[in-house]
């Protein structure tokens, strides 16, 4: 240990002497040497005063409470000299960043500069009053432990700050802006890195000061000395955190930077190539450029798949199909092939979008099997794949046998792909699913494509166990419109669910049949509850062009909230 | 005596003791649960693409209740922002709350509305309904403005549940502002799920105070420049990403907040609606809810959480308003669990009964009380000489390096989840607002709940208390 501290204390004192040196010169060629040392000049007065305040408080504790005084002149060296090393750094970079709003290094340089060298100065001076006042420790173990600690940590800050200066002055575009952010994020973390190690090996001292201070009075307890473990635990834990969020930071950036930068790239040459001559110069160009950078990584291969299938999206016709051609012509199938066989779930989805979007049949039998996937994304990604893959009737053969769950966001997501890819769907076989969720997806299905052959097959599906079931097949109904489905609606009102019966006159609402006004007003005089009644009434107005005349008629003794009921569904502005 | 009081201080040192052991493992297990559930959520909803849902006539339908008293300054902007939100099937219902300015005529005016025939179906109890209004330009078919006399918030929104028609209810503050996929995001857990009803859902809530915005969006996240408003922005931070995602994940949460939460209204309707009679409403009506599928063996079903940034309020940022805020927070923490004392400690009610509840109780309401009392047994202590104080010291320490700590990682599930204040300042000011808030703002945390404590119990004060905000619309 001892030999490691010296050595580094012997490489610290040569490089931060060549630092200082090198700093200067960069100071000295950017800008004017007057300006340099007017500066210097007034931050070095600022900086005797602070030195002679802090001298003036030591006298005034001494006074107060004689302590020895080698003990004093050890903590003014000190002192003085981490002031005056911060100075020597904090002045360039005053100098360096002072019109810099954007930094953060402004922003320290603005407002820390004098703050840091008061609380230097409390923390130091005070520190050190009370370290030999009260707790009567020598004062050359604390020089033994700070002056290390501080030594490293200097040179931590003046490499940062070199290099950053540096950096600053030579990247000027917006890409090299990109990663000098990136840049000064990583020297913050190696700079965390650097405090954990310092915290770990000051963590002995404080342990050993602790166990020191309990040896006087009694034997510090094992309670305590867990507690000591937490404290430190959870301050590493904080410290980590916070190099965690800057890694974190790093990565963002470094893909925000590049991925923005390839991305420009690449769709400069997709343009080229889609809006050319496939046998022009500039087409081959960029097709050879392509091709090039899909070669060198994964990563870019991913990028120019991800552009591809949004220009596949976005467009149709030749310029679709132009696209869908580059993909075939770059070899991007075989990351998808490599996906399907070895890859995670997350490469899996991407490869089964990949193969959705351009049409890519190859891999059909492992679509299929992704379809018994416990993992739900990734069945439902796999179920609107197929769909789009197969042009047949049969596309939703694999539901048949589909033993999960469908939820309302699959029916959604499926309906949506159906509607896009494929309207000639057969659901018979659907309906014979022994899975409920897959009976009401075909009822639902059937009525949105309107398939009016699947009525018979709707109509005995009201006489099902499941009330679930029965909800989708009378709003099948209703969305195919077809004047015959009153009847058998109107047959099942009585023995129906609450909120069946409300949905049934909702669709009665819908199909505007003379016949059934008998049957809506019997319904309105006998049933009491306010939805069955609003829609009831809606259903009967709906029932011809005379509707309005026919409640007035039939409802002239009616009570008073069937009155306002009345007044609600007149006014045409609700 | 003297024995006694050494068994005494034996006991007190022993449960204050237990105490600390139990809240910090609860809280280190929710910090937990709510990495594996944020992760989960992030893995999941990777690749959602909920375009199909902003056309699909099978997406569920949703009412948007915004309650407003005397926000006639700003009512027409808020309306107009709610109704610019993506969505199929939605309707926004603005309730003039009995306003003493103008609120009611200036949305007449702005949106051309007109008294209708509305037969109002008084499903849940609400004072008088004067008047529902609705605009004959088709751009403003969405738009229901009801009229009635003023009866609070609860009342306010137990009326927009009569006018609604949709199968979900979202109850939104109308000066907050809600994401242009809000919506879209929050109906999702109640469509998706499969085994389970979703019957509530709740979204994290943003502070927008500093934020530059634009047209009723926010166009830039800046964290707070004014000190309490940004040690609120960690509040929140631990609240919803720690805190209620973890809760979620254990199917316990009791508290869905009054500035954006989505609920399905049947149910709601059936446990009653908005009690009027406290000011924690919001936490009251869940709890409510999910006491009637349990009393009612309704089935498995689930209150769900989505940690996207999908709300931007403004939070107070003096002093007066944050304390009357806390007191009622207090306040309505007591009457939640007061009127459902019977779930305590329940099986009958599962998890709900057994952990959420116990904790709301322990570690909500009785906190303060426990601070309040090592603080004084402290100085009892001291007055005694019987303080070491560098055993203080190391405790002190200990408690403060454990409150940062939670605060960084309340800060890192931000950074990697939804990394909201980009700017590098932001982060090394949320920190050291992390450092200071254990000597500022617990305190005054303490304070405050303690005092509305003394309120409910002393002085039987039941009503919200004046609010005032700033108000949107000016840049920072």
């Amino acid at each position: 240990m001892v030999f490691f501290i010296n050595s580094g204390l012997a490489l610290y004192k040569i490089s931060s002497f060549l630092m200082v040196i090198f700093l200067l010169i960069v100071n000295f060629r950017v800008s004017s040497r007057y300006a340099y040392f007017i500066h210097l000049l007034k931050s070095y007065f600022i900086h005797l005063f602070i030195i002679g305040l802090s001298g003036l408080l030591l006298f005034v504790l001494y006074l107060r409470h004689p302590v020895n005084t080698a003990d004093i002149v050890c903590f003014l060296d000190s002192g003085y000299k981490t002031i005056s090393f911060l100075f020597a750094i904090l002045v360039p970079l005053v100098f360096l960043y002072r019109n810099n709003t954007s930094s953060i290094i402004s922003f320290i340089t603005k407002h820390i500069t004098i703050i840091l060298s008061l609380v230097g100065i409390i923390v130091g001076v005070w520190g050190a009053y009370f370290a030999l006042t009260f707790f009567r420790i020598n004062s050359i173990d604390i020089l033994m432990f700070g002056l290390p600690f501080y030594k490293y940590f200097s040179f931590g800050v003046l490499i940062f700050i070199i290099i950053i200066a540096v950096i600053h002055r030579r990247i000027q575009n917006v890409v090299a802006q990109g990663y000098f952010n990136l840049f000064s994020y990583f020297i913050f973390f190696v700079l965390i890195c650097w405090v954990v190690v310092s915290a770990i090996y000051s963590f002995n001292v404080v342990q050993q000061f602790i166990s020191l201070y309990f040896a006087e009075t009694r034997a510090m307890s094992v309670r305590l000395n867990i507690i000591l473990y937490c404290i430190f635990v959870f301050n590493i834990n904080t410290i980590l955190f916070f190099g965690f969020v800057i890694v974190s930071r790093i990565i963002k950036t470094v893909i925000s930077v590049v991925s923005k930068h390839l991305q420009n790239l690449y769709q400069n040459y997709i343009i080229n190539y889609v809006y050319n001559d496939p046998d022009s110069r500039e087409a081959m160009t960029a097709l050879r450029k392509l091709s090039r950078n899909a070669r060198q990584s994964r990563y870019r291969r991913n990028l120019i798949s991800r552009q591809l299938m949004t220009l596949h999206k976005n467009l149709t016709g030749d310029i679709a199909f132009i696209a869908k051609d580059l993909y075939y012509k770059l070899k991007l199938t075989e990351d998808a092939g490599r996906a399907f066989r070895y890859g995670r779930w997350p490469k899996k989805i991407k490869a089964v979008q990949e193969a959705a979007c351009f049409d890519y049949k190859a891999p059909i039998t492992l679509i299929q099997q992704l379809i018994s996937s416990r993992n739900e994304v990734l069945r439902m990604e796999a179920q609107i794949a197929l769909i789009r893959l197969d042009d047949s009737p049969d596309a939703l053969s694999f539901l048949k046998f589909y033993k999960y769950t469908l939820s309302e966001y699959e029916y959604i997501h499926i309906i949506n792909a159906i509607e896009h890819e494929n309207q000639n769907i057969n659901l018979e076989p659907l309906f014979e699913s022994s899975n409920d969720t897959v009976v009401i997806f075909a009822l639902r299905l059937s009525g949105h494509l309107g398939q009016v052959n699947n009525y018979d097959r709707i109509i005995e599906l009201l006489r099902h166990g499941s009330p679930r079931i029965r909800e989708a097949s009378i709003f099948a109904l209703g969305q195919l419109s077809l004047p015959q489905s009153v009847e058998p609606l109107m047959n099942f009102y009585q023995i129906e669910t609450y909120q069946n019966k409300i949905n049934i006159l909702k669709v009665i609402q819908r199909l505007p049949i003379q016949s059934c006004q008998p049957w809506l007003i019997k319904t309105i005089k006998e049933e009491h509850d306010y939805a069955i009644r609003l829609a009831a009434l809606k259903a009967l107005q709906n029932t011809n062009r005379t509707g309005e005349d026919i409640i007035k008629i039939s409802f002239v003794e009616a009570d008073d909230e069937l009155r306002s009921l009345i007044r609600h569904v007149n006014d045409k502005r609700i | 005596m003297e024995l006694y009081v050494y068994y005494l201080q034996k006991l007190l040192d022993f449960g204050l003791l237990i105490y600390c052991v139990v809240i910090f493992t609860i809280y280190f297990t929710l910090a937990i649960l709510s990495a594996i559930a944020l992760i989960h959520y992030l893995r999941k909803n990777r690749y959602v693409d909920l375009s199909p849902i902003m056309t699909s006539p099978l997406a569920p339908s949703v009412s948007i209740l915004a309650p407003a008293y005397n926000e006639g300054k700003t009512i027409v902007e808020n309306a107009r922002s709610l109704l610019s939100l993506h969505y199929v099937d939605f309707e926004v219902i603005i309730v003039n709350d009995g306003s003493k300015d103008d609120t009611l005529e200036r949305m007449i005016e702005e949106y051309n509305m007109v008294k209708v025939d509305f037969a109002v179906n008084y499903q849940i109890e609400c004072q008088p309904i004067r008047g529902v209004y609705k605009s004959p330009n088709p751009a403003f078919s969405k738009l229901t403005l009801i009229d009635k006399v003023n009866g609070g918030k609860a009342d306010a929104l137990n009326a927009g549940i009569n006018v609604s028609s949709k199968r979900l209810f979202a109850t939104i503050d109308v000066d907050c502002i809600i994401e242009y996929d809000g919506l879209l995001k929050m109906v999702k857990p109640f469509i998706e799920e499969k085994d389970k009803k979703v019957i509530a859902s709740g979204g994290v809530v943003r502070v927008a105070n500093s934020c530059e915005i634009e047209n009723g969006r926010i166009k830039t996240v800046v964290l707070p420049k004014n000190l309490w408003a940004r040690f609120q922005v960690l509040e929140y931070f631990r609240a919803f990403i720690l805190g209620r995602m973890a809760w979620s994940k254990l199917n316990g949460l009791l508290l869905i907040s009054g500035a954006f939460g989505l609920f399905d209204r049947e149910i709601a309707v059936k446990a009653g609606g908005y009690n009027h009679k406290t000011v924690g409403e919001d936490m009251e009506l869940v709890v409510r809810m999910r006491r009637y599928m349990h009393d009612h063996n309704l089935g498995k079903y689930l209150v769900t959480f989505i940690p996207d940034p999908l709300c931007w309020t403004e939070v107070p940022d003096s002093l007066n308003i944050l304390g009357r805020q806390r007191n009622r927070w207090a306040r309505g923490t007591i009457d939640s669990l007061r009127m459902h004392k019977v779930m305590f400690a329940n099986p009958k009610y599962g998890r709900l009964g057994l952990i959420s509840f116990p904790y709301w109780f322990f570690f909500e309401w009785l906190a303060p009380f426990t601070e309040f009392f090592g603080l004084i047994y402290f100085t009892f202590l001291a007055i005694g000489g019987n303080i070491n104080f560098m055993v203080f010291l190391i405790l002190f320490i200990f408690v403060y390096s454990l409150s940062v700590m939670f605060s960084m990682w309340a800060i890192v599930a931000e950074e990697i989840s939804f990394h909201q204040y980009t700017r590098k300042t932001d982060i090394l000011k949320l920190i050291l607002t992390a450092m200071l808030e254990p000597f500022i703002f617990h305190p005054l945390g303490v304070y405050w709940s303690l005092k509305g404590n003394y309120d409910y119990f002393f002085k039987g004060k039941k009503e919200w208390g004046e609010m005032t905000r700033k108000g949107f619309g000016k840049k920072p």
